[in-house]
Order: structure tokens, then sequence, then C-alpha cells
């Protein structure tokens, strides 16, 4: 286990223990990753931020499911990702169509590419990518989750992690290597 | 508590609850509550009904054998069911379904080994009212023993709820057929029938509340 994540699970166990300083501390070092787990999810700020909010509350009321001292991030993108998944069959029952923001939110980009292009271009093939596949790339190229713990998060095997982490890491590349020759 | 970090409702929330919490391993302590609570239901049912007439023919093997197998067997599927509700512990979905599949199957072989050992119809005409009966009082233990497995639920979390507590309701299901089976001596297809049918409509019964149960503690959306 990496010092941060010895850190966060320390944390974590003072935070079950009843330390309201360990729960900012939680909040501090998982809202931001969890705000872009959840944008990635959902292509949409407004309704990562909604989100993000009820993974907290949702969070605080099973903190009791997680066992020291194992890593913190796979329960917690667990959690965010139970909650998406709950909100999107929600919104199904409801007769709700998926709204297509004209604000697209800024999504999290993997080291792997970063410097393949601007910005922009970064930005379009991350959403372009299928969701299966930018799943798996940003929790093992972005957060370092192990294949096994993406496995455990997605609810799938851990050979699957890996084959959609490697099909969008390739996809990714030759989105950018297909925009570059159209340059 | 430093008011600038959280946003109001999660400070709501610590407020409404900050006592300290014991880390939960939800699939040791579902699958172990729902082995004892058999291991109580079975001497109440046998001081109730009296051990199957034909357990000689049986064995012990036939009679204890058959009915600890089936319920190994749905104890791990109640336990696989709890684990896919521990955030970042999810098992595959296909995992479930072959667990599933292994369950109902060892179910209807176990009845046909049983069948093998020892032939007890049912008497001339009384083939729907035993059918009835035998059923409710399978449907009945599983509702006890399917309650306490998806109450577990509710400490956990999973974005597939529909799917999480049919596995515990199969799981108590099987328990309750695995338990009647030691009470239960007749053996003839259509009987099998009845009580398959009263540990698939309890199944899905418990899924079904347990899905709807889960989904209904999901924090309220923001307006």
């Amino acid at each position: 286990m990496t010092e941060e994540s010895s850190e966060l699970a320390e944390l974590m166990a003072r935070y079950q223990a009843g330390s309201s300083e360990a729960f900012e501390g939680i909040y501090g070092a998982l809202s931001n990753p969890l705000r872009s787990w959840l944008r990635a999810l959902t292509l949409d700020a407004s309704k990562a931020d909604d989100l993000l909010q009820e993974t907290f509350l949702h969070l605080h009321r099973v903190r009791s499911t997680y066992r020291p001292p194992r890593p913190v991030r796979p329960w917690a993108f667990g959690i965010a990702r139970n909650v998406f998944l709950m909100a999107r069959r929600s919104a199904g029952r409801r007769g709700r169509r998926e709204h297509v923001t004209d604000d697209p939110p800024e999504l999290p980009v993997p080291p792997a590419v970063q410097d393949l292009a601007d910005r922009e271009r970064l930005q379009s093939a991350m959403r372009e990518l299928p969701v299966d596949q930018r799943e798996a790339v940003l929790l093992h190229h972005l957060w370092g989750l192990s294949f096994a713990e993406i496995g455990g998060t997605l609810g799938i095997r851990e050979g699957t992690a890996k084959v959609r982490a490697h099909r969008g890491i390739h996809r990714l590349r030759d989105l950018l290597g297909e925009e570059e020759g159209q340059r | 508590m430093n008011a600038s970090l959280l946003p109001a409702a999660l400070q709501d929330a610590w407020a409404e609850d900050s006592a300290p919490v014991r880390p939960t391993n939800l699939t040791l302590r579902g699958s172990a509550s729902v082995g004892l609570l058999a291991l109580v239901v079975l001497p109440l049912l046998v001081t109730v009904f009296g051990l199957r007439p034909d357990r000689t023919d049986l064995g012990l093997g036939g009679l204890w054998g058959f009915s600890t197998i089936e319920i190994a067997l749905s104890l791990a599927l109640v336990a696989m069911g709890l684990r896919s509700a521990t955030p970042g512990r999810s098992l595959p979905f296909a995992l479930l379904q072959a667990l599933a599949l292994l369950g109902l199957g060892a179910h209807l072989a176990l009845a046909a080994l049983t069948r093998g050992s020892s032939h007890f119809p049912v008497a001339e005409g009384k083939a729907l009212g035993v059918g009835l009966f035998c059923a409710s009082i399978e449907f009945g233990i599983a509702l006890v023993v399917g309650t306490l497995a998806t109450w577990q639920l509710r400490r956990g979390s999973t974005g597939r709820p529909g799917i999480v507590a049919l596995a515990c309701g199969l799981g108590a299901a099987l328990t309750a057929d695995g338990l009647w089976r030691a009470i239960c001596p007749y053996t003839d297809p259509s009987h099998l029938a009845s009580h398959t049918s009263g540990v698939l409509l309890a199944a899905l019964v418990l899924g079904g509340a347990g899905s709807l149960w889960v989904r209904g503690r999901r924090p309220p959306p923001n307006a």
C-alpha cells in the first residue's frame, strides 16, 4: 500500500471511531477524485455535483462496511458508482431522458496520454470512449487501482477490467492519433 | 467542526449520526446469522412435525448429508449476495448467476437422489393439499430466514439491488428447503414441483421486496 493509501486508511479508521476531523479529512481527500469520477460517468458537471453530495451522504451511512486496512479508494469509488447507477435507474423509471449538456465538464485524463494532444482534443477523445473503457482507464491509469480492485469496484472479473483498460488506452491513442492525422 | 470544508448537508448528517461504528464484515455476519437461525429453526420443525418417517431408508447421508449440502450452497449464495453489497468488493454477475444455478441444480439433484433411496408417495387424492402445505411451510421459513439476510443489506451499498436481493432471497429459500427436507418425506415428482415452486416464489418475493427496500433507503436526491 502506498503512503497516501495508508494515510487514507488511517483517516477512515479514525472516522469510523467518531472523529469529525477525520470525516473532514476524508471529504478533503476524496471529494475531488470522486467529483472527477462522477463527471466521467455522467458527462454532466451539475449532475456530478449533485451525486457527489449524495455519495458522501451514502458513504456516511455505510461507513461501517469499510474494513481497515483495506484500500479506501476502491470502497469510495464503488459507493460513488452505486449512487450513479441508482440515480440513472431512477431517472429511467421516471421517464427522464438523458440531458445532453451544451457545456460538458472537464474530464480527468490519464497521464499516459496527456502529452499526445492539446486539452480540447484530449477532452473530446475522453468523451468519445465507451463508458466501460473510460471507467477502467481512469481507475487504473489515473487513480492507480489494481485490476482486482477495479473488478471489485465495477462488479466485473479482474481479467475483464484489464481488457477494458487496455482497450481504452489503445482507443484513446487511436483517437488522438487519428485526429493528429486529420490535421 | 470546521464548517468551511463540509457542505451543510454533510454537517447535518454528522450531527444526526456521529456515533462510532465498528467495521462490519457483511458477508460473514449475514451468512453466519442465517446459518445460526437455521440451527434454531431445525429443532423447532422437528419438535412440531417430527423427522421424516423414511429416514432409516435414507441413512445419515441421505437425511443430514443432503440437507447440509443444500444449506451450505444456500449460505454461499447469501454470502455472495452480501459481499456484492460491500462497496469495492462486488462480484461479477456471472458468478452470482452460476452459483444460483448450482444451488437450484443441487436442489433438483438431491431430490432425485433422495427418490432413488426412498419411495414415499403422497396418498391418493391428497397431492394438491399436501403440495400446498409443503410449499407454504417452505415459503414461510424462507421469509423468516430471508428477512434476516436482506436486513443486512441495509448496512450495505449496491448499484444492483435487484440482483443482490435475489441472490440473498434464493439463498434463504434454498436454506428453507434444506431444512424442510429433513421433515417432508414425499418423493413424488409432482411433490418436488411444489417444493421447487415454494422455493422460487420465496426467492422472487424476497428478491423483489429486498430490492425495493434497498432502493427506498437511497438518500433523497437534491431538488
